[in-house]
């Protein structure tokens, strides 16, 4: 719940600037004034900031019932881009950002599938009761995205962006609820029922089963808040899950979305 | 500006479908007897029909799908005819089947026909629709185990699954038609470890028992990585008379084993023969090597109270088999008699000691549990105890008073 919190703020935030600044003069001077300096209407631009969000089954299963807690963990991104502008209004940039970014949740579920594997042990069946989870990702991403200028100090770009994890980690453990509700059907739900509690809870670590590639689209809006100052939010959605199709652990597809937003200097 | 307009608005109702609200709650999938309780009559009747008050309702265990409610023997206590009421995991549908396999209709408080000790079906399909489990019901005298019982763990013996088609079985041992061995087998399947029927904590020995017949053998198990993850890194070869309880592996293993019987005779020793040879490295709950310590098992018979002053059941575990008050008599094996060689079977002989007198009638109305207990690793129970200790037994003999 938290997590819709944040990113609804950080849409009206958006919105608001953005409506705020359309009611300013359009004149031809002032597009000029925010145009880039450079001759050939391109450059650089450096960009530190915060990263917030999470890895989620999209959209959530009923199986997961209430979200009971929401936490980033981490969250910075730094990178370059450069960028060119075809025009008044069209342009490209590319870059490399290096992130890192993770997340801790405490949710609960109803027969929920999943497997407890620990070394060459494995038990698995339908969980109903707390499941928290904590992954944590370093990587560098690459965006190409389209710029499109839509007032002389905003900018809203979107592109593909391919994702390279250099360390992640998936990991979390289940336990019972507040009701004091927690076990496993083992194998499926007629099978054996196995009360698992906070005492001696179970643990789980998908980590060496996360892919180390991903890609998606990266939406990044800027407004221009002095000649080199850029500030900027976006929200990097990606469409592929953090897991191959071959993982079955986990019955859902899981994707890394995480908002970001910061400052940035235009060269 | 409209574009800007736009471009937002699409933004939102992009991130508004990623974290859209919660689904509804789904249907429940699971379809369990998780209690059931005939109705006889007034107090007096049940007095009539059962040995214990509390013997009306049983409560179901998530892998027992067959439901016995144990009368008196007498002719007085024959049920025929009665009112069942069965509690079932939320929102699953009861059907009882008829002689045709047919199901019909069935709410509680339905008069149910058991004449005859006819087991009854019964369905229980899940609230989702996509489970289903078959239950019978049966209400029939209380099988008895005799006075001076014999185990020879020569024959029944045989492979179970905790449900039909699983793909991991292991031994259980019945003696004179009654469920009277239990042992940690189950539990040692939830370790993941894949293992073959005789690799499991507890299991027959084929033509190495006493004249060339078969035992059993106990061995101490270690529980792999899953195991270690709960702080459980061994499973102590065991079998006791009683049941275990999979719901409690992982939380209270010491409460899974149910521990005791009622038995209707006063055991006064307990003979037998073993072999024993300790494992090699004893370690800690917390797998930490204890050296210079060696490992023994454990042995003993224990009489109890199984009702309280309220009428309520006693049942003791591991936790307490030894330490309840509860207690009425105790024949245990003392460690310092123990042979470690290994090599040849030794006779043992406990007798058991009573702290109070107690009576025959209350005895004959199986008033007391018989608890007999074997373990390959003393400390088991702690999760202390060396991976490969052993403890073979054969012939075992309760020599009774009456």
């Amino acid at each position: 719940m938290k997590l819709k919190t944040i990113i609804y703020s950080v849409l009206l935030l958006t919105a608001s600037i953005a409506q705020s600044q359309t009611v300013t003069n359009e004149s031809e001077d002032k597009w000029e004034k925010w145009s880039s300096k450079d001759i050939h209407n391109s450059g650089w631009i450096i960009r530190g900031g915060y990263v917030i969000g999470g890895t989620s089954p999209i959209p959530l299963p009923k199986e997961i019932r209430s979200i009971n807690e929401f936490k980033p963990l981490g969250g910075v991104t730094v990178g370059a881009d450069y960028y060119h502008m075809f025009g008044k209004r069209f342009g490209i940039q590319f870059g490399a950002h290096i992130f890192f970014e993770g997340f801790h949740t405490s949710a609960n579920v109803k027969n929920y599938k999943m497997s407890i594997t620990q070394g060459n042990s494995t038990m698995s069946g339908y969980f109903t009761g707390t499941d928290v989870t904590n992954t944590k990702m370093v990587g560098v991403t690459l965006p190409v995205m389209a710029t499109l200028r839509i007032s002389p100090r905003w900018n809203a770009s979107v592109g593909p962006f391919f994702t390279f994890v250099g360390k992640g980690t998936f990991d979390g453990e289940v336990y019972d609820n507040d009701e004091g509700i927690g076990y496993l059907r083992e194998g499926d739900p007629t099978g054996p029922k196995i009360e698992i509690t906070s005492k001696n809870p179970a643990s789980y670590d998908f980590s060496s089963d996360m892919k180390h590639f991903y890609w998606g689209l990266e939406f990044l809006f800027e407004w221009k808040a002095a000649q080199h100052i850029n500030v900027f939010g976006g929200l990097d959605w990606s469409l592929s899950s953090i897991f191959p199709s071959s993982f079955e652990t986990i019955p859902f597809k899981m994707y890394p979305i995480y908002a970001k937003f910061g400052v940035g200097y235009r060269f | 500006m409209k574009q800007e307009l736009l471009s937002c608005v699409l933004f939102s109702m992009a991130c508004m479908t990623l974290f859209s609200c919660i689904g509804d709650e789904p249907a429940n999938a699971e379809c369990d007897i998780e209690q059931a309780w005939i109705h006889v009559g007034d107090a007096e009747r049940v007095r009539a029909v059962f040995y214990h008050p509390y013997d009306t309702l049983v409560t179901v265990s998530s892998t027992q799908t067959n439901i016995t409610f144990s009368t008196r023997s007498d002719e007085e206590s024959v049920v025929t005819t009665v009112p069942v009421y069965l509690v079932t995991t939320a929102g699953a549908k009861v059907f009882r089947i008829d002689n045709n396999g047919h199901e019909v209709s069935f709410v509680n408080g339905d008069l149910t026909d058991f004449s005859n000790s006819t087991s009854v079906k019964f369905r229980v399909r899940s609230e989702d629709g996509h489970y289903h489990r078959d239950y019978t019901i049966a209400v029939v005298p209380k099988r008895e185990m005799p006075a001076d019982p014999e185990f020879n763990f020569d024959n029944n013996f045989s492979l179970t699954t905790v449900k039909p088609g699983d793909q991991y079985p292991y031994y259980t041992w019945t003696e004179y038609g009654i469920d009277w061995w239990a042992t940690g087998n189950a539990g040692y399947r939830l370790t993941g470890l894949k293992a073959q029927p005789m690799e499991y904590p507890t299991t027959p020995e084929l033509n190495t028992g006493l004249g060339g017949k078969h035992c059993i053998k106990l061995t101490t198990r270690d529980t792999g990585s899953l195991g270690a993850m709960v702080n459980m890194r061994i499973a102590a070869g065991n079998l006791f008379s009683g049941s275990f309880d999979t719901k409690k592996a992982m939380t209270e293993t010491l409460a899974a084993t149910r521990m005791g019987l009622p038995y209707a005779h006063k055991p006064l020793r307990m003979t037998g023969y073993y072999k024993f040879i300790p494992g090699e490295i004893m370690q800690d709950k917390k797998g930490n090597v204890l050296s210079g310590e060696q490992d023994f098992p454990d042995f003993y018979c224990v009489v109890y109270h199984n009702t309280d002053e309220q009428g309520n059941s006693i049942q003791l575990d591991g936790s307490n088999v030894l330490s309840s008050p509860a207690i009425v008599g105790i024949g245990r094996i003392k460690q310092s008699d123990i042979d470690i060689t290994g090599s040849q079977w030794v006779h043992f002989d406990l007798p058991i000691a009573y702290n109070v007198t107690i009576e025959r009638s209350d005895v004959e109305n199986y008033l007391y549990n018989t608890a007999i207990v074997f373990s390959s690793s003393v400390r088991g129970a702690e999760f202390i105890g060396a991976p490969g200790s052993t403890l073979w037994i054969d012939n075992v003999k309760l020599e009774c008073e009456y």
